[in-house]
């Protein structure tokens, strides 16, 4: 039996029975069964259909359940990826934690009793809540499969019919799915490692050229977040303390979301499931629109959970195995790229920022100027020089000019920015042509799947101008920093989760931790006329001091600021400048404020980044603090790397570092991993 | 050497587990309260009150942090459904996108939400321009675009080039102030093809 077709089959049926019966049937069933469901008082004894039915009935269900124990279903893996068991050091639990997604009060920790209340429960007479859908409708995926394996015999099982759950599947009719992944985007910490929904792709209407993707749906997987305050989002985050939710949006919203609102870049991953894989699928996101899961930032996050649905679609398709912790989403898209053949096509649909870009790389430097000035001025006079399709050209860019720098302005009807974009659009209007449509090529080399694997480990040796030769040790867990090869990854991005350095010092016999951050980040946005966003960077962790102040001792530190940045030949060169505050703290710190282990230092902060390659980066950076009312009075660091990819995920490491108190040089083997 | 690989190994490991092993402690605390949170709503038409009480505390709650105006009756706008603008240091650390939208609106199981709704008609289209009222009103200046494609579709309009000179001609029409609300520009723009016999937008007769 076809789980597609019978899942198709059991939404369109229409019960054969008269009203009547299946009452009778019901209660009879509520009888028999008699533990979970309230039988329905109104069909009296009178009303009873025969004896026969009934014992027929609950026969066949039991029937149902023992074959089921004799093969064994509740220990397949359909079973629990159905119902999303782990099995961990605690025993065997579902992720899934609440919502009306179990049969069995027991049903979270206990595969087979879930499976034996499900099989009753597809067949018992349901909930007496109308507003609460029966079992029948409520799961249709685990129906689809169930039957495959034990297949009903609805000549004595009753059907219900699935008015809902049919009106949703009419709905989203998707011929095919996508994996979509949003770009990194660092000012948004829960984008910050990038963001995967899935998208439900209608069937497109024969012989249109048009572009209907807007139109699709996108099945999201976000926490209900409820609170404002950062650090209370960052732990609950963490902790898994906010409701996780599926929600079906149409993708335009995902699309001016991401795109315009935020200037990412998206990535569309169309997969290569079959009919009745996409069947499966919707089935399962039915199910899981009446769960609620805890929502783990950094394990069971949006992307994780986009691979639960689709390894329920298909059994051939492995995801979850492949996961480490923590799951990023490019992790998951990974696993779906490590299933061959499980992608059919790429599409690259540029945020409003690279639109922009586009458009303004097809004017001349007067143009560009021009269009600056139509930013702040809509009504602008034009050069009388300048044809139709000139201006066209440069008003178009100056829409996207506004569209870009104004994002969130522009959501208020009457913000200052929405009169000038409204100005200036009629003006375009006006002026009456037809523009061209923008062909941006997709840039394969930003294909997230181009990059390398996100943990990082160095393993190299070392000099220290004042301890000797070293063995060095150099691991981070995600994601991706400045001197790491830009394929796959914005050249701007820098954010390091969990980045640790060990040097064992091989005269004194010691291995002396170096740093240990918890997090690390540089954002970047490469400054011209066009965008002054500021760039910014933050790191929290502890790391080795080497000056008179504390030499050699080790210190928590928080250091937090922001500057400019700057950009050249597509961001194969860049610089920045930042303004730097720095505390350092818990550590055996002399000389610091008041006589306390405590360090506060202000001063610039600056790097320069070339890649003169994809594969090969190389970077300078250096910090100057000032510390007030402390001894020493200034301190500084400065260092020097040069990374060479030479075959995918494995690299060559140089580094040089320096400091008041002595110098080190580093040679390492990388690998990604 | 190997003494040290095994310390080094040791240690690493020994970290990561402390920040997994939060995680997972925390979770099975929160998997059980959770669970207790959503009994009541188990139980059926005893609870019914209960129930329909929490679910409009939750639709009233929804609205203030994700907007302060509301939406629904207000409109299915982008504006609407994303936090407040200039809200600040907020603004950039709370959630913002991942998970702000209702579900209330959005669930899967919600179903009826016109904002949720992308199979044409004038209900469709209306939700659509609000939504995409920025993007359109670019694509509308220039007389093309992907969103007037998306818009023709709903519409069930006989041809987007066609839907998209008809409106870059009107677009003073459609879009006489800026200050117009997300609704008010979704009925001028349905107004706008429908007044246009031409082109033939049978979805929004």
């Amino acid at each position: 039996m076809q789980p597609g077709a019978q899942l198709r089959a059991a939404a369109r049926f229409v019960s054969p029975l008269s009203f009547f019966c299946r009452r009778a049937l019901l209660a009879a069933m509520a009888a028999a069964i008699g533990c979970f469901f309230l039988a329905d008082e109104s069909a009296g004894a009178a009303e009873l259909g025969s004896r026969e039915v009934r014992s027929k009935l609950s026969e066949e269900v039991e029937r149902l359940v023992r074959v089921a124990h004799e093969k064994r279903l509740a220990e397949r893996s359909m079973w629990w990826r159905l119902l999303h068991y782990r099995s961990g050091v605690f025993g065997v639990a579902s992720e899934v934690d609440a919502g009306h997604f179990f049969n069995s009060p027991d049903g979270k920790t206990e595969p087979e009793a879930e499976l034996d209340a499900t099989l009753r429960g597809f067949f018992s007479p349901g909930p007496s809540d109308d507003r609460i859908q029966h079992p029948f409708c409520r799961f249709p995926a685990r129906l689809a499969w169930l039957n495959a394996e034990l297949r009903f015999d609805f000549r004595v099982l009753p059907r219900q019919p699935c008015a809902r759950f049919e009106e949703f599947r009419q709905r989203v009719d998707p011929e095919s799915i996508s994996l979509i992944f949003s770009s990194y985007f660092l000012n948004n910490p829960a984008s910050a490692f990038g963001h995967t929904l899935l998208r439900l792709n209608k069937k497109r209407a024969p012989g249109g050229e048009e572009r209907q993707a807007l139109l699709d749906h996108g099945i999201n997987f976000g926490a209900n977040v409820d609170t404002g305050n950062a650090v209370l989002y960052a732990l609950k985050g963490l902790a898994g303390m906010f409701a996780g939710e599926f929600t079906n949006v149409p993708y335009y919203f995902k699309v001016r979301e991401y795109n315009d609102f935020e200037s990412r870049d998206l990535w569309e991953f169309e997969l290569t499931l079959s009919p009745r894989e996409v069947d499966m699928a919707v089935a399962h996101i039915w199910e899981l629109g009446s769960a609620l899961f805890a929502y783990y930032y950094l394990s069971e996050n949006c992307s994780y959970q986009m691979l639960g649905i689709l390894e329920v679609a298909s059994p051939r398709i492995d995801l979850m195995a492949k996961l480490g912790w923590p799951v990023l989403p490019i992790d998951t898209l990974r696993a779906v790229a490590e299933n061959p053949g499980l992608i059919r096509a790429v599409t690259y649909r540029p945020s409003t920022r690279v639109q922009f870009r586009r458009r303004l790389s097809a004017l001349d430097g007067a143009e560009a100027e021009l269009v600056f000035r139509l930013g702040e001025d809509p009504d602008l006079p034009l050069p009388a020089s300048a044809s139709a399709e000139r201006q066209m050209a440069m008003l178009d860019t100056a829409l996207d000019l506004i569209a870009f720098r104004h994002g969130k302005e522009l959501l208020e009807p009457k913000s200052a920015p929405s009169a000038r974009a409204q100005r200036l659009q009629s003006r375009r209007a006006r002026l009456g042509l037809i523009s061209p449509t923008l062909v941006i090529p997709t840039p394969e080399l930003e294909n997230p799947l181009r990059g390398h694997e996100r943990a990082r480990l160095d393993l190299g040796e070392g000099y220290s101008t004042r301890s000797g030769f070293y063995h060095a040790l150099d691991l981070r867990l995600a994601l991706h920093d400045w001197s790491d090869p830009s394929a796959g990854y914005p050249e701007t991005l820098s954010i390091s989760f969990l980045p640790i350095r060990l040097r064992h010092y091989i005269e004194r016999q010691r291995l002396e931790l170096e740093q240990a951050s918890l997090i690390a980040i540089t954002s970047l946005v490469p400054m011209d006329v066009f965008d002054q966003s500021i760039s910014w960077h933050a790191h929290l962790g502890a790391a080795r001091i080497h000056d008179d102040g504390c030499d050699e001792c080790f210190a928590g530190l928080v250091e937090a600021g922001g500057g400019i940045a700057g950009g050249l030949f597509n961001d194969g060169v860049l610089a920045y400048l930042d303004f730097n505050t720095a505390l350092a703290g818990l550590g055996p710190i002399e000389g610091g404020l008041f006589g306390w282990p405590l360090r506060l230092g202000v001063g610039p902060k600056a790097g320069l980044r070339l890649r003169p390659l994809p594969e090969l980066v190389s970077t300078l950076r250096g910090d100057l603090q000032y510390l007030p009312a402390q001894t020493p009075t200034f301190t500084w660091a400065a260092s020097a790397t040069l990374r060479w990819m030479y075959r995918h995920d494995f690299a060559l490491s140089l580094e040089a570092q320096a400091f008041p108190s002595g110098e080190f040089l580093q040679a390492a083997s990388t690998l990604y991993f | 050497m190997r003494t040290l690989q095994v310390r080094w190994s040791v240690l690493i490991c020994g970290l990561l587990l402390a920040s997994s092993g939060f995680a997972q402690d925390e979770e099975s605390k929160e998997g059980e309260t959770a669970e207790e949170a959503a009994e009541p709503a188990a139980e059926g038409e005893a609870e019914a009150d209960g129930e329909a009480k929490v679910s409009d505390d939750e639709l009233v709650k929804g609205m203030k942090t994700n907007t302060g105006r509301g939406y629904g009756p207000a409109g299915c706008g982008l504006g609407s459904l994303i936090f407040e603008p200039n809200s600040g240091f907020t603004q950039i650390f709370a959630a913002t996108t991942n998970g702000t939208f209702g579900s209330q609106t959005f669930g899967i199981s919600s179903g009826t939400s016109n904002c949720a709704d992308t199979s044409g008609g004038s209900d469709s289209a209306k939700a659509f321009v609000e939504t995409n009222r920025t993007a359109l009103a670019k694509d509308i200046a220039r007389g093309q675009g992907e969103t007037i494609e998306s818009l023709s579709r709903l519409g069930g309009c006989a041809n987007a080039h066609a839907v998209g000179a008809s409106l870059q001609r009107n677009f003073d029409k459609v879009f006489p102030s800026a200050a117009m609300s997300d609704g008010e520009v979704g009925n001028s723009v349905v107004d706008a093809l429908r007044s246009d016999a031409t082109l033939a937008c049978q979805s929004l007769i």
